[in-house]
């Protein structure tokens, strides 16, 4: 069996909020070269599944990352973990782009892998939170999907995901080929392995260009107009309510919150 | 935190970011800190401090590495012991994201780096232990009431430091004797020991060094109650006629300072677990200072306070700097490096923390004591940093006697 786990390089989530700053004119949020790079934490959940999936069936399990200049200790951290190859996509054409161009991209590169029966995808990124990228690839490459798993099991051609729902988890069973996004109820990622450090560190990823998986970079152009981006101003105000009584005072905080339809 | 130093490569960064990610998900700073403020009684004994221990989250650090990362490989350890670089940027990244877990994890790391320059049978029996007991640190001892941890004052005189004697009696060394301010003894199952084997000569050709089993008869602890304590917690030992083996002798008869001076410059790794930890703190100081407003404006924009954060951000990331630039030094090659680069930067740091405390209790103003700040329990722990005996301007007095010596 052969997974796929598709992971992003994100700024790290946890970094404190002062080492970012909005580039409202460019769209863009920047962080501070001093904040560590970081997996997408979704996506670390997403590789633990695939993980799971191999202790039980000997799965081989690829790593497929998408960026320019993408960080080597980032890229590598899945394999530090347990998974057997990595592949990145790397190009000078893949800055920038949306949701859509991440996808094409992806669904390209695992066309170009050829021989997969899984193919597991974090549910968002950290950093845009969109969650379309994992639907994308599986529209791409016209397969069926399952988000928010937070169990997979594979039985007989077939993955049983137990899948997050507002209210609890509902069962579903899909036939494979075919992608699921997994949520962090999937449990905690494996800590990498310190024996791998040395090991892994020597190994040269595969790296694939534009030209490597035949895509245009003409053709690569993002499809979603990004309007504004801006922090929204909070600000709060303060009014005394007042009242002879308590009573009065309270009756009278009750009409002014229902007037603001607080209540 | 800034990691982008010329110091660290591919295989640091990803031992940095599971230290990181280990903190960030196993270690709870305020319970830690709660854990470290609890009363100790007078007459604690090793069990009452075995207890005080978070040894599920020492288990936790087992099972992903970290405790026994300076441990080589051939027990089962990541084999870092030759690797100051990578053992400090743990311990800092440990301070930073996890607080005290930096000195529970670096204490074993620094006495494990000695370690491994033993003899073989010395490795196998504390290694062993190590590895099958999640519940013990390795510590090290040598101060004694007329002396701190380095023995090199008061100077090199016959019988003029060390007061505590061990003596042979045919296959076994015989101890007694009392050695103060010990972090660690009490929850560790070795004690790397330095004592004195020669009474009458000087130091530098008296001491010997061993690994004390503290499962040995007649050895026994008392704590000292700081005003800030650790997790770890700080005890004076007290040893009547403890025997063990020759065969957990470290060094040869009456050359053991040698090797204990060397073991120094392992202690870098606990003062890059200082710098992490401090820098957290500076950090809170920074954020407040952007926050508090005073005369309409942020206080940061006060240039009394404004000039105060820049100064620290400065001496941190010049202590920083020092001190990596001294592991990788160590880093070179087998040849252990000499005393003198710890001792500067034991000298450094401590201006570098009594100054940030300064800057804290500035800033913060009358918020500083308050104990929901992470200043606070920083401040009260760091207190007992300062003290001058094996620390403070006598690193600059040591570093002057080697400087002599050439």
């Amino acid at each position: 069996m052969n997974i796929i786990v598709c992971v992003k390089e994100v700024a790290d989530p946890e970094a404190p909020d002062d080492a970012f700053c909005l580039d409202a004119a460019n769209k863009v949020l920047v962080a501070s070269p001093k904040v560590l790079r970081v997996l997408n934490p979704f996506d670390e959940h997403a590789v633990e599944a695939a993980l799971q999936i191999r202790d039980k069936t000997n799965a081989r399990v690829t790593i497929l990352s998408l960026g320019r200049k993408l960080d080597r200790v980032v890229a590598k951290k899945p394999l530090l973990m347990g998974a057997d190859q990595l592949v990145l996509l790397e190009d000078d054409v893949f800055a920038g782009g949306d949701s859509w161009s991440a996808a094409y991209l992806l669904a390209t590169a695992i066309n170009k892998i050829g021989d997969f029966d899984l193919i597991l995808c974090g549910r968002q990124a950290a950093d845009s939170n969109a969650g379309q990228v994992g639907l994308g690839i599986a529209e791409l490459l016209n397969l069926p999907s399952v988000v928010a798993a937070r169990k997979i099991e594979i039985l007989d051609g077939n993955a049983r995901v137990e899948r997050v729902i507002g209210d609890g988890y509902e069962v579903v069973e899909v036939t494979l080929p075919a992608l699921i996004t997994v949520s962090n109820e999937v449990g905690q990622p494996r800590y990498p392995a310190i024996k791998n450090i040395r090991i892994v560190n020597q190994i040269q990823p595969t790296i694939w260009a534009s030209r490597d998986i035949g895509v245009d970079p003409s053709h690569i152009e993002g499809r979603l107009t990004l309007s504004a981006l801006f922090q929204p101003v909070h600000e709060g105000t303060c009014e005394i309510v007042e009242g002879e009584t308590l009573q009065e005072a309270s009756e009278h905080l009750a009409v002014r919150l229902r007037s603001e339809r607080i209540l | 935190m800034d990691w982008r130093l010329p110091y660290l490569n591919e295989e640091h960064m990803s031992l940095i970011m599971l230290t990181k990610e280990f903190c960030e998900r196993e270690v709870d700073i305020k319970e830690l800190n709660e854990l470290a403020d609890r009363p100790m009684p007078a007459n604690a004994t090793r069990e009452d401090l075995m207890d005080r221990m978070p040894w599920d989250l020492v288990s936790k650090a087992h099972d992903a590495g970290l405790r026994q990362l300076a441990v080589p490989t051939e027990y089962g350890g990541g084999g870092y012991a030759s690797d100051f670089v990578a053992l400090g940027a743990c311990a800092e990244t440990a301070g930073y994201y996890g607080g005290e877990m930096a000195r529970i994890l670096s204490i074993s790391w620094k006495n494990a780096c000695a370690l491994t320059r033993a003899p073989k049978t010395v490795q196998d029996e504390v290694f062993t232990d190590f590895m099958q007991n999640r519940k013990g640190l390795i510590a090290s001892s040598a101060s004694e009431a007329n002396h701190g941890s380095d023995y090199i004052l008061p100077y090199d005189e016959p019988g003029a430091t060390g007061m505590y004697f061990a003596r042979q009696e045919g296959n076994e060394w015989v101890f007694n004797g009392d050695k103060m301010w010990c972090e660690g003894a009490g929850v560790s199952n070795y004690i790397l020991l330095t004592v004195r084997t020669e009474s009458k000569g000087p130091i530098s050709k008296s001491a010997t060094q061993f690994a004390f089993p503290a499962k040995t008869p007649g050895w026994s602890i008392r704590v000292n109650d700081m005003m800030g304590n650790e997790v770890v917690p700080n005890v004076q030992q007290h040893y009547e006629n403890c025997r063990i083996p020759d065969r957990l002798r470290i060094s040869p008869i009456n050359e053991g300072l040698a090797i204990h001076r060397f073991n120094l410059a392992f202690l870098t790794m606990h003062l890059l677990a200082h710098v992490g930890w401090a820098t957290r703190v500076w950090e809170d100081i920074k954020e407040y200072a952007k926050t508090r407003i005073q005369g309409g404006k942020p206080i940061i924009q006060h240039n009394n306070v404004g000039t105060m954060v820049a100064e620290a951000d400065c001496l941190l990331q010049t202590i920083r700097l020092f001190l990596f630039q001294y592991c990788w030094e160590c880093s070179q090659g087998d040849q252990l490096v000499g005393p003198l680069g710890w001792y500067y930067g034991n000298w450094y740091l401590k201006k570098v923390l009594l100054r940030l405390m300064e800057i804290g209790f500035e800033v913060y103003g009358a918020m500083a004591p308050q104990k929901e700040l992470t200043f606070e329990h920083w401040v009260r722990v760091h207190l007992s940093l300062f003290h001058g005996g094996s620390t403070g301007i006598m690193n600059l007095v040591k570093a002057a006697r080697v400087l002599e010596k050439g």
